[in-house]
């Protein structure tokens, strides 16, 4: 059963995104990663339908456009072949496949960089009275 | 079934322009008129303000703070709350620029006027600088960067009482810190006896009825009304629900036919978070985040920068790229320089809010060669002040144009829609936020800017609701008697 309902995948192509785009996911223990899934789920099911809808759509052809190209579903691809995939479609000459990209690549963000419980892996550790903190 | 209300006069929205309408008018109340404030969003106590990015964009701004034109190349943040914008901005508060206002060129919007409203709200909001033990680098090094290489660096007034420097000021103040209208105006309003319905969605106006819907959000306090339909007759109706909204239920109300104008020429001010990397920790997300600002390219170029410290899934998003490089920039979150670069655009007839098939708002914006330029230069001086702060690598190409829907471009001053004018030809209202044509109908937002303001929006916006909410108190007998003479 995928992650998001009625995506076409499951979590092996967003891990596989997340992989690519926020390296650091490696990283992850099983419940981080369960969060990880749990905040795009959420993401995904405030989206406007339309958009929703259109997010399922790029996904799908991402995960398939690869097969004729590079051999293979684009989550069983090399690390290597996954990334120019990414940054063809990050630079492409289509705007609508640039968007398309932006959109994924901020959903996948999410998981990761909007998990509070995260925040201090990336240096960020903001405090209430942060005045008190510059004044020493 | 819809409930049914009855008021002198209404006012939609309590953001910058509507809480100082509100307040403004409160004074009928004293007369024995009756004065109400409807606002889309909850009213929040401070501990409802957690400073969970996503939770917090999610309940404050519309779409999560992610509204996207309709080419879906920017993002669009705007608020809904007790309080609008006032809530989530980190009140930076400056005075419309005297080269701004000649562009306006909006006869009858006297500049002395101006001035003197925009002081008067300047001290009611108790914007003053910080003192110097409070900024932290991240400003410090913008202004270091900025003198070393002779630009024009200001320090921004901001609108702060005891704060205690969360640094979240976008995610709301949970130390009741920002004197927003929530904090200001508005208790005055509702002391001096103005009735206010918060989670209040007003669909449309037809003719001097308003019809709305009362929600019941998951979040914040619950409204004063209970949820379901109203229908709210109203003597007058001050609108201020943001260069969105306001043009969209004007719009949905059936006005555009008489208004060409309406919706159109709407500014934002695009802009981008720019960083650079230092070997160091630098005092970043403590303190308030935004200190100084470069003004000196806004009439020259066409650009403005200011310092700013965003949160990790806003400045992931903006970052530019993915992979080891950009990870290796987010994983040292606390070295970062941020520079906000805001292109001050042109105000263009095209660029526009309109209603699709579905009647639902939708904002045509078309990021313009000048204006992708403008960021593009911006960029290049802001690499020049990281780089003559100290920083390593900037996460930005110098100077590099950014290219519509792969580079984040954002926005958070809206402005236009319901420019102020002379006539319906070339406008949506009179210098006095009168709508041509209805005459009970008066706008009280930055939707009434002619053009982009050049620096942050809000003081302009209540130096504009307070002459608004003058002219409607000066009218109101007047429209008052229309009313009871037509019923």
């Amino acid at each position: 059963m995928g992650v998001i309902q009625g995506l076409p995948c499951g979590r092996a192509l967003l891990r596989a995104l997340a992989l690519r785009l926020a390296p650091p996911v490696v990283k992850l223990d099983p419940s981080s990663w369960e969060e990880f899934y749990a905040i795009i789920a959420r993401t995904f099911s405030e989206l406007p339908a339309r958009v929703r809808w259109q997010v399922r759509l790029f996904l799908f052809v991402l995960r398939w456009m690869t097969l004729p190209l590079h051999g293979g579903l684009f989550d069983l691809l090399a690390p290597k072949d996954q990334d120019e995939v990414l940054h063809w479609l990050e630079d492409h000459p289509w705007r609508l496949l640039r968007i398309a990209f932006w959109g994924v690549r901020a959903l996948i963000f999410t998981g990761y960089y909007g998990n509070p419980g995260l925040w201090h892996k990336m240096g960020y550790a903001p405090v209430p009275e942060g005045n008190r903190m510059l004044r020493g | 079934m819809a409930e049914e209300r009855e008021f002198d006069v209404v006012v939609i929205g309590s953001g910058a322009g509507g809480g100082t309408a509100a307040r403004e008018l409160s004074a009928l109340c004293g007369q024995g008129l009756k004065v109400a404030v409807l606002e889309a969003g909850p009213e929040y106590r401070d501990a409802d303000f957690t400073g969970n990015e996503l939770e917090m964009a999610g309940r404050l701004y519309f779409g999560g703070g992610g509204i996207l034109t309709q080419d879906k190349t920017m993002t669009l943040a705007f608020a809904r709350a007790w309080g609008g914008s006032t809530v989530v901005y980190t009140g930076t508060s400056l005075p419309l620029p005297l080269q701004r206002w000649k562009r306006w060129g909006v006869p009858g919007l006297d500049w002395e006027d101006l001035r003197r409203r925009s002081a008067k709200y300047l001290n009611e909001n108790n914007c003053h600088l910080l003192d110097e033990s409070l900024l932290n680098e991240n400003n410090r090094l913008f202004r270091a960067g900025c003198r070393s290489l002779g630009l024009r660096v200001e320090q921004f007034p901001v609108n702060l009482k005891d704060c205690r420097g969360g640094g979240r000021c976008n995610l709301g103040c949970g130390h009741g810190a920002k004197q927003g209208t929530h904090r200001v105006q508005l208790p005055q309003a509702l002391a001096a006896g103005v009735e206010r319905a918060t989670n209040c969605r007003v669909e449309r106006l037809e003719g001097r009825v308003i019809h709305a819907v009362v929600e019941s959000p998951k979040y914040g306090l619950p409204s004063q009304w209970r949820p379901g339909r109203y229908r709210i007759k109203a003597g007058i109706v001050v609108l201020a629900a943001g260069a969105v909204n306001t043009p969209a239920l004007m719009l949905r109300s059936g006005m555009g036919s008489c208004l060409p104008m309406l919706g159109r020429r709407f500014t934002c001010q695009p802009s981008m978070i720019l960083a650079a990397l230092h070997e160091r920790p630098i005092s970043n997300y403590w303190g308030h985040p935004k200190s100084f600002y470069c003004d000196q390219f806004v009439e020259s170029d066409g650009f403005l920068l200011e310092t700013c410290m965003y949160f990790p899934f806003t400045t992931a998003k903006s970052l530019p790229g993915f992979g080891d490089e950009h990870a290796d920039a987010m994983s040292r979150m606390d070295t970062l320089q941020m520079i906000l670069a805001l292109a001050i655009d042109d105000a263009r007839p095209e660029n526009r809010v309109r209603l699709d098939p579905h009647g639902e708002t939708v904002v045509d914006y078309t990021l313009d060669e000048a204006t992708l330029a403008r960021l593009g230069a911006a960029s290049g001086v802001a690499a020049q002040i990281f780089a003559a702060a100290g920083a390593g690598r900037a996460c930005w190409p110098a100077g590099q144009i950014p290219r519509p829907g792969r580079d984040t471009i954002t926005a958070a001053h809206l402005m236009g829609g319901c420019g102020m004018g002379t006539t319906a030809a070339d406008s949506v209202t009179d210098a006095w936020g009168r709508v041509h044509g209805i005459p009970w109908l008066f706008v009280a937002d930055a939707s009434l800017f002619p053009s982009a303001a050049g620096i942050n929006p809000y003081i302009t916006i209540m130096a504009l609701a307070d002459r608004t909410a003058q002219r409607v108190r000066e009218l109101a007998p007047e429209l008052l008697a229309a009313r009871g003479a037509a019923a």
